[in-house]
């Protein structure tokens, strides 16, 4: 198993994950211990500012039949949030701005676009692009206008660069090293 | 201008610390299912198959009730959030509505407030705003609908129907002529008493007239011709209705921007069709019910007022041995296969089962609530419903422990002690499994008629009689707590798939 994983100064990306693929982390972003990242179907470039917490799953497969297609790239953009045990499985793209809620589940290509909340235990896997600004809540997945930014409380980026280095180990950027 | 959203209250907690919205959607939905499997019922006294923790015991008739064999009472109204006690006058008032918290109108979780700076004037020091949230799909309150507020509490606008007047105009109007028609049956009656109407006096404020017609004074009419009732203007239909634009049929519809039935119907008076027009909903009260056994009418469930606690609370969880299916073979039609049953006394005095067969043709008759012995109670029966005739089909025979098997009494310090020994030396190994603490798995079988389908439920019934410690000093002649033999009717409804 082969993983480049570059890691952009500034990011935070502890030890303890699992990494598959070609990845690279953007300036600020917080990577939990527990991830699970996994880029078979080409490189994932995930942006600046996002916090994944623990458990978190983000999946870049091809879909099962298609194992030979050609490598796409995965971009994840900037400040988005993914909580706790939310899955990311396929999806095409995920813009700015993003609150993936606890458990909640996003399937094969959807592409989601800015400023969106996907609510806690909800599991999408339709192909309809969610657009900017949706909020998609309930068991019955409902997506309705968000009406306002999703935002993350000011200090609690502060709180995991502080907390987080004093009980965990932290990954270094072994691209350099390696001299690729 | 909004300088930075803070949160008001309390700290918010990292996410991964709780998340009480995964309890909420997830957690709650897989419980439930858990807790609603209908294999183990018992028939109620009333006729209804219920699982044991949906039924009560009354200990005074000594039998099953359930809700809907007991009559509810209203104890109290509440606010589920805040917890505010109102009386029924108030509640009614109100409209059964809490004054202060409010629900999200589109997910209906309670909302909350937050608060952030703004700057009205320059030079001016930010002044403090604060909105309401939904921490389920984040809705927030905005304008022009709902707009800030400076204070915490938020005198949060109440919205009111377009046509309250008219809607209390007509109603106004349809009480005065209530009231009419109760002045003219008095009217009508009152012919039947000839020219007597002396004993009206009291009862129609007869003295007050006379006094007026002594003063001089204008006599005013009892028998509601002169009662005028207000005059209401009849609805006008209309023929001018506004126009539909041109491309009604051809617009695009943005389903995000529409209001779905069920947020619709939350709000009943208004039913805003644009997600934009949605108003807080001031919450719903909850009662506090106390239930009453309708055939000696004394309490079976009854909560405390002020606090989430009971007074009374005979649930039959706390008193009728539990049953659970713990292993059961595959069944086979006409053959007989192994069944393990666990029974589990809840009740903190030992007890003795023993089992019946369930005679189906006899099922109907023992209806009358058991009377303890030497009681002299005939209370006649009150408002009891309809007996629901039992129609049960049982698909097997079941072959029951014969002999009486004794159930240790719950003691919550078992669990710790690991020396605890039981006595199973009385115990026919044919029948008793195993046994620990006040649990005994008990050996049954069942042999499913020969006509039975693969892949249908198996139903056996049978029936368990339980020794109750009645210790109640109300019976007559009852100096020591008596023990009576309940029986309860059980049906096992086994799922067969192979």
């Amino acid at each position: 198993m082969s993983s480049k994983v570059k890691i952009v100064q500034g990011a935070m990306v502890c030890k303890e994950i699992k990494v598959k693929g070609q990845v690279s982390f953007g300036a600020s972003t917080i990577i939990h211990p527990g991830v699970t990242i996994i880029a078979e179907a080409g490189p994932i470039e995930i942006g600046e500012n996002n916090i994944i917490e623990e458990y978190v799953n983000i999946i870049h497969k091809f879909a099962p039949g298609n194992e030979h297609s050609e490598p796409i790239i995965l971009k994840i953009g900037s400040n988005n949030v993914f909580e706790v045990y939310s899955t990311i499985d396929g999806v095409s793209s995920i813009g700015d701005n993003n609150i993936f809620e606890s458990k909640s589940y996003v399937g094969r290509n959807l592409s989601i676009g800015n400023d969106c909340i996907i609510g806690a235990g909800c599991r999408l896997t339709s192909t309809v692009p969610i657009e900017d600004g949706v909020c998609v809540y309930g068991k019955n997945c409902i997506r309705q206008k968000a009406f306002c930014k999703p935002s993350v409380p000011a200090g609690h980026r502060e709180f995991l660069v502080k907390l987080l280095p004093s009980y965990h180990l932290l990954r270094k950027n072994k691209h350099t090293n390696e001299g690729n | 201008m909004i300088m930075c959203d803070e949160y008001f209250g309390n700290f918010k907690f990292p996410q991964f610390i709780l998340n009480k919205k995964i309890i909420r959607n997830i957690g709650a939905a897989k419980m439930a299912s858990y807790m609603v499997q209908k294999t183990v019922t018992s028939i109620c006294t009333c006729g209804l198959q219920k699982r044991l923790p949906d039924l009560f015991f009354c200990r005074h008739c000594l039998t099953l009730r359930c809700d809907f064999c007991v009559s509810h009472e209203i104890d109290t109204t509440f606010c589920p959030h805040c917890f505010e006690n109102l009386s029924s006058t108030e509640a009614k008032h109100k409209k059964n509505r809490c004054g202060s918290c409010l629900e999200c109108p589109r997910c209906f979780n309670t909302l909350s407030t937050r608060s952030y700076s703004r700057i009205l004037e320059p030079k001016k020091l930010p002044q403090k705003m604060f909105y309401l949230l939904c921490l389920f799909c984040n809705w927030r309150s905005h304008e022009p609908n709902v707009p800030d507020q400076p204070t915490s509490s938020g005198n949060w606008p109440i919205y009111k129907n377009p046509n309250d007047g008219r809607i209390s105009d007509l109603i106004n109007y349809y009480k005065s002529l209530s009231l009419k028609e109760v002045f003219d049956k008095q009217k009508r009656s009152t012919k039947n008493y000839g020219r007597n109407y002396m004993h009206f006096l009291e009862k129609f404020g007869l003295n007050a007239m006379m006094a007026r017609k002594r003063a001089g004074l204008p006599n005013f009419s009892m028998d509601g011709t002169g009662y005028c009732t207000p005059q209401i203007t009849p609805s006008e239909a209309t023929e001018d209705v506004p126009e539909l634009s041109e491309d009604t049929f051809e617009q695009l519809v943005d389903l995000k921007q529409i209001s779905t039935l069920e947020q619709r119907f939350a709000t009943p008076e208004i039913q805003n069709e644009n997600i934009d027009d949605l108003f807080p909903i001031r919450k719903h009260l909850r009662v506090k019910h106390s239930l009453r056994c309708r055939v000696c009418e004394h309490n079976v469930v009854k909560p405390e007022y002020n606090a989430v606690k009971f007074k009374i609370k005979h649930l039959a969880y706390y008193h009728v041995p539990e049953i659970k299916i713990i292993k059961c073979e595959p069944l086979q039609a006409g053959r007989s296969s192994s069944l393990i049953l666990k029974l589990c006394n809840p009740a903190q005095t030992s007890t003795i089962v023993c089992f019946e067969k369930m005679d189906l043709e006899a099922i109907n008759i023992v209806r009358e609530p058991r009377r303890l012995e030497g009681e002299d109670l005939v209370a006649t029966p009150k408002q009891l419903p309809e007996p629901i005739p039992i129609t049960l089909e049982l698909q097997g025979d079941i072959i029951i422990p014969e002999g009486e098997i004794k159930i240790a009494a719950r003691d919550d310090t078992a669990e710790y002690d690991d020396t605890n020994e039981v006595n199973t030396d009385n115990d026919d190994p044919k029948y008793v499994y195993w046994r620990k603490g006040n649990k005994v798995a008990l050996k049954f079988e069942v042999k499913p008629y020969d006509n039975f389908e693969i892949n249908e439920n198996v139903r056996v019934g049978f029936i368990m009689n339980f020794m109750y410690l009645d210790t109640m000093s109300h019976v007559i002649n009852q100096k020591q707590p008596q023990s009576v033999s309940v029986p309860i009717k059980i049906v096992l409804d086994l799922p067969n798939h192979n």
